[in-house]
Order: structure tokens, then sequence, then C-alpha cells
């Protein structure tokens, strides 16, 4: 089955998916065409779980989320806990709560890291440069302080940055963690 | 007749220097934005001549240049009306004078009027483009929110403070946080949020519908969450005045400044002048009239208070008042409902409540009591 994809209702995403969204083409990766688009994406339905939703997190989040990092880094005070509770009661806000027994975990890959998300919820990119993720034969880009709300059937792979770049991503899961969820 | 000392004393003069706007936001309630007229020095004497000799000023009062783009006329006619005023003011009371402005004419020749005079400025934005560029628009129907922010970078770069107005609509109940961040990043300190509002050629609002008012709460309450965690805290004047209504509930049990005869005076750029809520001037009732109540080249005060016109308006309004006292209970704290509201919701001044009251007021009050409340518990 083919991903259809949408704004989630209530959020404000910038940019186009012609922008965000790449197709396999014979000659690699494309952006899709006009017929492509309207296959895939799609106006934000009724949330029925068929659809990718794209999100974004306000800044001040993307800021706290910074000085939760520094914080941990000089004092080992920051608080994570209290960070997925604001992350979740700005989703609430939106009517796009994760599931009530989600668990939150910070994610940092690195060109060898693998990220698992088949228990995945969603998954945010709270890093400064764009994170691609990869579904069977097409690829969405997460810019910086955007989300994807993940369905199903439809798996994702999270492409790995190039070199010395380090992928900063923020996973709900539905569940406990996997074991093999961290990164490289 | 109405005696001269049940009116005033003058709080705030709001001078319409052209009805022309250069925007043509879809929410707007002014009748006349295409209409290039503006008000000449002859008129601005008269005007001033009458303020003062009227008997209404008798302490400092804010002249405020609205109800159309006052910037659309250059600084230089602002500070040839400046010197206007100070030759006419025999009250010897300070006059603050106040801009509500688009800030899309911002240049350098405001910015050296604005910080000389020392004006006070109140920038009319409402967010992030998805959001602004949905209402605020130009004649073909454009977006205008680069141009806004080009006016308050220049401000900024002068040194100029400004407080900011957001209507809020039915489309920005879902954006607390975006707004927040939109605030944040333009170093904005001072915020006021008005409702879309039922008024004049204006027959509707998004914020009418059902539900409305449980998000409107709802986003209330998410962004003053959002305010009281900034350092410094976000100004939010709906806040600010739920806070000064509980510190000064006797005061506020009185008439207030929008219900209380010549606490306002609107003046068109004509000359004509109303009293009451600023958005009644230029408008009619087929009931009552034009609520145009004279002309300041040709009516004083005393044939205004001798006017059946005016005496049967006046006594709506206070009825209306009389009526907010007897049945809401937030009277204490708001002392009656905007007149133009009530005469453009239920078309009678001798009414109570309505959308703006049921949000602006109400809604607002009860979450910031909730928030003194928590922030009670947490100490």
């Amino acid at each position: 089955m083919k991903a259809t994809f949408a704004i989630a209702p209530n959020f404000h995403c910038k940019g186009s998916w012609s922008d965000r969204l790449l197709v396999q083409g014979s000659d690699g990766w494309r952006a899709p065409n006009g017929e492509e688009l309207a296959a895939l994406t799609t106006q934000p339905p009724a949330d029925d779980g068929s659809c990718i939703f794209l999100f974004s997190v306000p800044m001040h989040l993307r800021s706290r989320f910074w000085a939760m990092l520094n914080e941990e880094a000089a004092e080992g005070q920051g608080d994570f806990i209290s960070f997925s509770d604001d992350v979740a009661a700005f989703l609430t806000f939106k009517d796009f709560a994760p599931p009530a027994d989600a668990v939150c975990e910070l994610l940092v890959q690195d060109a060898a890291g693998q990220v698992a998300t088949a228990d995945m919820w969603g998954l945010i990119n709270f890093g400064e440069e764009p994170v691609q993720l990869a579904f069977a034969d097409l690829q969405l880009r997460l810019d910086a302080g955007e989300g994807c709300r993940l369905i199903a059937n439809a798996t994702a792979d999270v492409v790995p940055p190039a070199g010395e770049e380090l992928n900063v991503l923020y996973a709900i899961r539905t569940g406990v963690a996997a074991d093999d969820a961290s990164a490289g | 007749m109405i005696s001269a000392d049940q009116v005033g004393p003058l709080e705030l003069l709001v001078v319409q220097p052209t009805p022309f706007c250069n925007l043509d936001c879809t929410y707007c309630y002014l009748p006349d934005r295409l209409d290039k007229r503006k008000i000449t020095f002859e008129t601005l004497e008269k005007t001033f001549n009458w303020v003062f000799s009227s008997g209404l000023v008798t302490q400092p009062f804010t002249l405020l240049w609205h109800a159309g783009e006052p910037m659309v006329l250059p600084a230089s006619f602002y500070e040839q009306a400046t010197v206007l005023l100070e030759k006419c003011n025999t009250s010897g009371f300070p006059i603050t004078q106040s801009f509500q402005t688009n800030a899309t004419l911002v240049n350098d020749a405001w910015c050296d009027f604005i910080r000389r005079r020392n004006i006070q400025l109140g920038v009319s934005v409402d967010g992030p483009a998805f959001l602004n560029d949905r209402h605020r628009v130009v004649r073909n129907g454009g977006g205008t929110l680069d141009r806004v922010l080009r006016g308050m970078q220049k401000l900024r770069e002068h040194e100029i403070f400004f407080d900011v107005i957001t209507v809020l609509t039915s489309a920005s109940l879902d954006y607390p946080d975006e707004l927040y961040d939109f605030y944040i990043e333009h170093g904005i300190t001072d915020v006021a949020f008005n409702v879309e509002e039922i008024e004049g050629p204006h027959v509707t609002s998004s914020l009418a519908g059902v539900g409305m008012e449980a998000r409107f709460r709802r986003f209330y309450s998410r962004f003053m969450d959002l305010a009281f965690q900034s350092d410094p805290p976000l100004r939010v004047r709906e806040f600010e005045a739920s806070r000064n209504s509980i510190a000064h509930r006797e005061e506020l049990s009185q008439r207030t400044q929008e219900c209380r005869p010549f606490g306002i005076l609107n003046v068109d750029c004509a000359g004509n002048f109303s009293t009451y809520s600023p958005e009644l001037l230029g408008l009619s009732s087929p009931r009552l009239g034009s609520f145009a109540l004279g002309n300041v080249a040709t009516d004083t005060l005393e044939s205004i208070l001798a006017m059946p016109r005016f005496i049967a308006l006046d006594d709506e309004i206070r009825r209306g008042v009389e009526a907010c006292k007897e049945s809401c209970p937030y009277y204490p704290f708001c002392g009656g409902g905007p007149p133009g509201n009530k005469y453009f919701e239920n078309g009678d001044f001798a009414t109570t409540e309505t959308l703006s009251c049921r949000l602006h007021k109400k809604a607002t009050f009860d979450i910031a009591l909730d928030k003194f409340e928590r922030l009670k518990a947490m100490m």
C-alpha cells in the first residue's frame, strides 16, 4: 500500500509537498510530478489512522529542548520527563495527543546508526538539519522542528546523516522502547 | 437635558485624520476605507478648541489618531498638528498622543517624529503569515505581513517601543503556541487581543459559532500559560485588565469610559463627532438616527446635552448599563458591556450580553482568576 500524507489538523507547516517528498525514479530520487503528488497527498481528513501526518513543534519547545540538553551536559539536571510533559501538553492542545501509554526517548543517530520505527507513534526532528524518512519507494523530509505521525502499515526508516552530521530525534513509541531502538 | 456635571471627564479623544486605509482587512468595521479625504488644519483647530473650551478636560487625556490608517498622512502633518494641539491646549494638562497603525508605512521620518514627540504606538498584526495574511490583506487580496515586519524592524532600529493588537478569529484559536513564538521572535513584549467583533458593516464573526467560547477559553488559557513562562513575562492587556479590575473593583462599578457620555469623544475628518464606542462614528440607526451628534464647527457641548436624540441615546445606553448591573455577576469587574457591541449585535443599547462580553470580558476574567488561584496555591 502506498502511504498518503497530510498536514495534521490544527498544525501549520511551511513549504510544499513537492519540495519535501521524493519518489524513486528510474534515475534515482526525484520530486513527484503533479499526478503523483495528487495520489500521495490529501487534505487533512478525520484521523482514521490511515494517513501519515506531518506536524511542527513551536520554536519555544525547540529552545526548551536544547536548554534541557545544555542543563544535562552542564550539571546533569536536564529534566527530560518535564520536557516530555510539555511536548505532550502541546500535542494534546492540538487534539493530537500521543497514546496514553506512549514512551518518549531522545535519539541521536550518526552515519552508522539505525533507528527502529516499528513501534513508533511519531518522530520529531529537534536537530537543526533536515532528516529524511524513507518509505518503500519514497522519502519524506522533516525540516528542523517538524514531526511525523507514522502509521502501522507504512514502515519507515530514518536515513542516517552523512559524514559527521547527527540526526537529533525525539521518538514517541506506543509501548516500551525496544532494546534495539538506540542509535549507533 | 443632561447636565454638564453628568458627562466626562474626557479620557480619550479619537481623531480620524483620514477614513482611508491602505489595507482592506476582511473583518474591518470602518465603512469608508476607500475615502481619501483628510482632516484640514482648520477642522483640527476647531476640534481642539471645542475640546478645550467644553469643560470636559479636567485631567490628562489621550489623543488617539485612528479610524483609518493614520500613517497614510505624512509625519510632517502630525508635526503641524502637534504644534496646533499645543497652541490650543489651555488646560495645562499633558496630552498623550497615540497612533494605532498597521505599520506598513513606517519610515525614518515617522520614527524621528515618534521619538521626538514621545508618541505611543500600537501596531496591528495578527501573528505569523498563515494567520495574519488570511485577513489582513491589501485590495488585491495579497498578504501584508512582510510589510508590517519591515515597519516593526524600522521601529526597533530606532529603539521605539510599541505594543501589538492581534485580532483573534476562529482560525487563530488553534495556534496559541505559534502566536507566542511570533511575539517572542519579533521582540514583542506587550500584546492585546481583540476578538473579531460584529460591528457596523462587519455583520458576522467567525467566533460566533457553536463551541467557539470553549475554544476561545482553551486558547487563552494555553496562551497565558506560555506568557507566564517567558522571561520576562509577556504582558497581555486582557490579563492586566482582569488583574486591575480585581484590584479596583469599587472604581470599576461606575460607568466605564465607553458607557459614560463624553468619556470618549470621536471626531471624524469632517469634524462630525460622537461619543461612547468609537465604532459608532460614521454609522447610523434607523431608530436613533446618526450616531454623529454634531460638528465641532457648529455645535456646542451644551447644545448636544439638550438634544433629544442624544438624550434618547444616553437613556438607552444607561438602561443597558443598569441591565448589566442587575443581571451580570461580572458587572463589578466590568462596569457594563461596550455599547457599540450591544447595538450591533442586539439592535438595542438597552441590552446586556454580547459576543465581546462572553469572550473578551468573561472568559478572560475567569481564566485570569483561575491562574491567580493556581499561583496562590503554589505559594
